[in-house]
């Protein structure tokens, strides 16, 4: 039974719709609630149709939509694109710079298109608030995915000890064997009450793994502090926001640079990059954000992999579609510089293959340190400083995947 | 993990410990796969635990103490050539030599590890050029040469690889020159040509490339040679670049044209219909191409070892077909973790079944089988979509997994075999987006 570790929310599927092709449905709430990769919304043409009217409304429409962020209101899950980018705020912590997103709005946006940056009180989606609006104010009933995580958990404790309680059965039921003394009929009347024991506990093992996780009926009972309390406005009753969205510097990088996010002190993307850079070429950070842009532009979901010790994670949709499927590792292309060890590199793929992803190493070519210098003191604009400069970079992977000879043969 | 469930298929079947009470079920000629049952943690006061344990022994002991050996009609002798460093054979017999060893007209000629392995195995017994018996140290001390330093090692990758079945012979580096490329689609279609250049018209036109200038000033250029002398002087000075730039400014708020791609406003100036477009219009790194690594060939301490086949009935020795795996022995203790270069340098050493690189979107549909055993046939469109979405997407989960082209390392540390297989990807290749009507949102 694997264990959804990956950070992701898995939500309610519904029930009963096991048909020829179960997971259609699910797939399509999905899409529904997370329409977009990224967030950007493009122009979606009314449909064209043999009708030249249609053309000309086509046309039209063309010339004069433009993309536009996809930004959602809080409450309904209509989506209102909008003009303005979130902005985002930073601070620097002794040397460390932290990207924090903090407006509500500004949060989901981030999340539910490209599933970006990680809530600070939370295991991965901000869902901070909804969990605290339900255990302080007992309102909502969407279910968080720290929630589902917790339920699924008791489910399974409950199993286990279900699977206790029958071993322990068992095993008296041997003891009762060993004992020449122990009448016939003790034995026949054990064995039939272990047997039926041990279906119940099948049914109980396949009904865990398809059944949805359901909202308890009762409220969990929690103290409520004051401390929770002064958590609520006193006059309009609404919750004070304590949660930040925090971004890693190559997603804070990225975000800007396709217009999604605005620092307000650094206005390009270029001054962002230049805040989180060294000035050498082979800057780590530099690295990431290119490796990170890489793939974001073929259309994966990258999140951080330090949970299992890779640099990235790809996703194929993002975290509540499924589980990651690749982990990045980032190696400089570098002669003479190759300080991989065989234990590290063999204990990371272990890892990786024991938790079912694929290992990718992603070898980036670094440019050399004077054409780097040429490009960062040039004096052309930053949005093309930019494009020239991750164009001095390359990335080529290879995959590391431990091969079995017993498993191979046939 | 207390029951057999499919999942555990899955798992590390070397970790597990051998229950031998499996072989007397085998002998008893019922040829079912033996269930792994629960494990035990503790002792529970009875028997149980003890009795199975028992007989586990005993079993193993059965299968031990069968008789074994060969006819002194199999009886097969080498002779071993110190200075050549290999072993003759003048009278092969037996099922080994159909893919051991190495014949000339009248006798077979086995490599070091060849001798070596079925010395061990007792199938053979070996004798000095004088004619006297070789004992096991005796041979092995032979076969060590202090041109290749790795010889032991080596030997043990042979053996671990023959005990689990394989065929394995050594690599022979071909001549150069052998084709071992991908097999590239043709796309120079003329269809293919007008759609590039309607597409590159179309990025210039409405998405503002920031090299759309320049693509319109070489175009020109190419068509009236002499008259670019004339507008060079005008183009150069300040005057005529500022009024441009105003102009530019200006056509940009009435976003009559967009602003350059990296530009904050950019995507939100610019016309894209799609994302994939806007997807397309962010690959700016430069990636791996699978066409572009032939030629890295450098001499490195990482070459292809053996050539290692699945076993299979119908193998000739003479013309073995392209080996299923190619590894690469490494010993930790000499040799750090390759560079880039030398990973490709051992794909473009390795035999390469050119495959179709194609990845594109049309999959077949394969069937679902329900648990009954009944196929499962689409029926509406929507289904039979989702059914060659599946299979596109399988299609290109397998190409990430397992690549293209792809060398296995036998990483050995005293005599610890670590299998990797390095295998060459193209993430650039493969679409993971996929543009759908669900995506539209409401």
């Amino acid at each position: 039974m694997p264990e959804g570790s990956t950070g992701g929310s898995r939500p309610e599927t519904t029930p009963g719709s096991a048909t020829a092709i179960p997971k259609n449905n699910k797939r399509r709430n999905l899409m529904e609630l997370y329409p977009f990769p990224l967030p950007i919304t493009p122009i979606y043409l009314p449909s064209i149709t043999n009708n030249p009217l249609s053309w000309l409304v086509a046309g039209y429409a063309y010339w004069t939509a433009f993309p536009k962020l996809a930004l959602f209101s809080d409450e309904s899950r209509a989506n209102q694109p909008s003009l303005t980018p979130v902005n985002c705020e930073y601070e620097y912590i002794s040397s460390a710079i932290i990207f924090k997103v903090t407006s509500p709005s500004g949060m989901i946006t981030l999340w539910r298109s490209g599933f970006f940056g990680k809530g600070s009180l939370s295991r991965s989606d901000p869902s901070w608030s909804t969990r605290t609006a339900r255990r302080v104010m007992g309102v909502g009933t969407v279910l968080t995915s720290e929630e589902i995580t917790n339920l699924r958990r008791q489910e399974r404790m409950g199993f286990k000890n279900a699977r206790d309680r029958v071993q322990q059965m068992e095993l008296e039921l041997r003891r009762l064997m060993s004992q020449e003394t122990t009448p016939e009929k003790i034995i026949k009347e054990r064995t039939a009450v272990l047997e039926a024991e041990k279906t119940k506990l099948a049914e109980l093992r396949a009904d865990l793994q398809k059944k949805p996780v359901k909202l308890a009926t009762t409220p969990i009972d929690e103290e409520i502090r004051e401390e929770d309390l002064q958590l609520v406005h006193p006059v309009t009753g609404e919750l004070t926001q304590l949660e930040y969205l925090q971004l890693m510097p190559c997603e804070a990088v990225f975000l800007t640079l396709i217009g999604c996010l605005k620092v307000p002190a650094l206005p390009t993307s270029w001054s962002v990059l230049q805040m989180v850079v060294s000035g050498s070429a082979n800057c780590e950070e530099l690295i990431r954000c290119i490796v990170y842009h890489h793939y974001r532009s073929l259309g994966w979901c990258v999140r951080s992999g330090i949970k299992f010790g890779t640099d990235f994670l790809l996703y194929k949709g993002g975290p509540p579609f499924t589980h990651a499927e690749h982990g990045i590792i980032i190696m400089q292309n570098q002669k003479g510089c190759r300080n991989t060890r065989w234990v590290d590199i063999s204990g990371t793929a272990r890892v990786v293959g024991g938790v079912k992803k694929n290992m990718i190493i992603a070898f980036v070519d670094v440019p050399e340190q004077d054409a780097y210098a040429k490009v960062v003191d040039g004096k052309e604009h930053d949005e093309v400083k930019l494009g020239v400069l991750y164009g001095l970079y390359k990335v080529t992977e290879v995959g590391y995947r431990r091969w079995v000879p017993s498993r191979n043969r046939e | 993990m207390s029951q057999t469930t499919e999942s555990s298929v899955l798992l590390d079947i070397e970790d597990e410990v051998q229950d031998w009470r499996a072989l007397s079920s085998l002998s008893k000629s019922d040829q079912v796969i033996p269930k792994r049952g629960e494990k035990d943690f503790e002792p529970d006061g009875t028997d149980f635990q003890s009795n199975i344990l028992e007989e586990s022994r005993t079993a193993m002991y059965d299968a031990l103490r069968g008789a074994r050996g060969h006819s002194s009609k199999q009886h097969v002798q080498a002779v071993f050539h110190q200075s050549l460093g290999l072993a003759c054979v003048e009278q092969p017999k037996g099922p080994f030599f159909k893919s051991m060893g190495k014949s000339d007209k009248l006798n077979v000629w086995l490599t070091p590890e060849e001798v070596i392995y079925l010395a061990e195995r007792g199938s053979i017994s070996v004798l000095t050029e004088l004619g006297l018996e070789m004992s096991l140290e005796h041979l092995y001390s032979c076969i060590y040469n202090e041109d290749n330093a790795n010889v032991i090692e080596q030997y043990q990758v042979y053996a671990h690889l023959k005990r689990h079945g394989y065929i394995v012979m050594r690599h022979e580096e071909k001549a150069e020159g052998t084709p071992r490329k991908h097999a590239k689609q043709v796309e120079q279609s003329a269809l293919a040509v007008i759609s590039n250049v309607w597409k590159s018209l179309c990025l210039i036109l409405f998405h503002g490339k920031p090299n759309w200038g320049a693509v319109g000033i070489g175009m020109v250029k190419a068509l009236t040679n002499p008259a670019t002398a004339l507008f060079t002087p005008i183009t150069q000075t300040s005057y005529f670049q500022r009024a441009s730039k105003a102009v530019v400014h200006y056509l940009r708020q009435l976003k009559l044209i967009p602003y350059p791609l990296l530009h904050p406003q950019h995507y939100l100036s610019s016309r894209y219909t799609s994302f994939k477009q806007i997807l397309i219009s962010l690959r700016i790194v430069p990636h791996y191409d699978l066409f572009e690594s032939h030629e890295v060939r450098e001499k490195s301490p990482y070459q292809i070892t053996y050539n290692v086949w699945k076993p299979v009935p119908s193998f000739k020795k003479s013309d073995p077909p392209t080996p299923d795996f190619q590894v690469c022995v490494v010993n930790t203790d000499t040799t750090k973790f390759p560079s880039l270069a030398e990973i490709q340098t051992l794909f473009n050493t390795s035999d390469y079944v050119p495959q179709s690189t194609d990845t594109s979107h049309r999959g077949i549909p394969n069937n679902k089988v329900d648990k009954n055993g009944t196929l499962k046939k689409p029926t509406t469109p929507a289904q039979k979509a989702t059914l060659a979405r599946i299979a596109r997407l399988r299609k290109m989960d397998k190409r990430l997994k397992f690549g293209y082209r792809n060398v296995i390392l036998a990483i050995t540390n005293c005599g610890v075999i670590n299998y990797v297989r390095l295998s060459e990807v193209d993430f650039s290749r493969e679409e993971v987006y996929e543009e759908s009507v669900l995506r539209r949102g409401k």
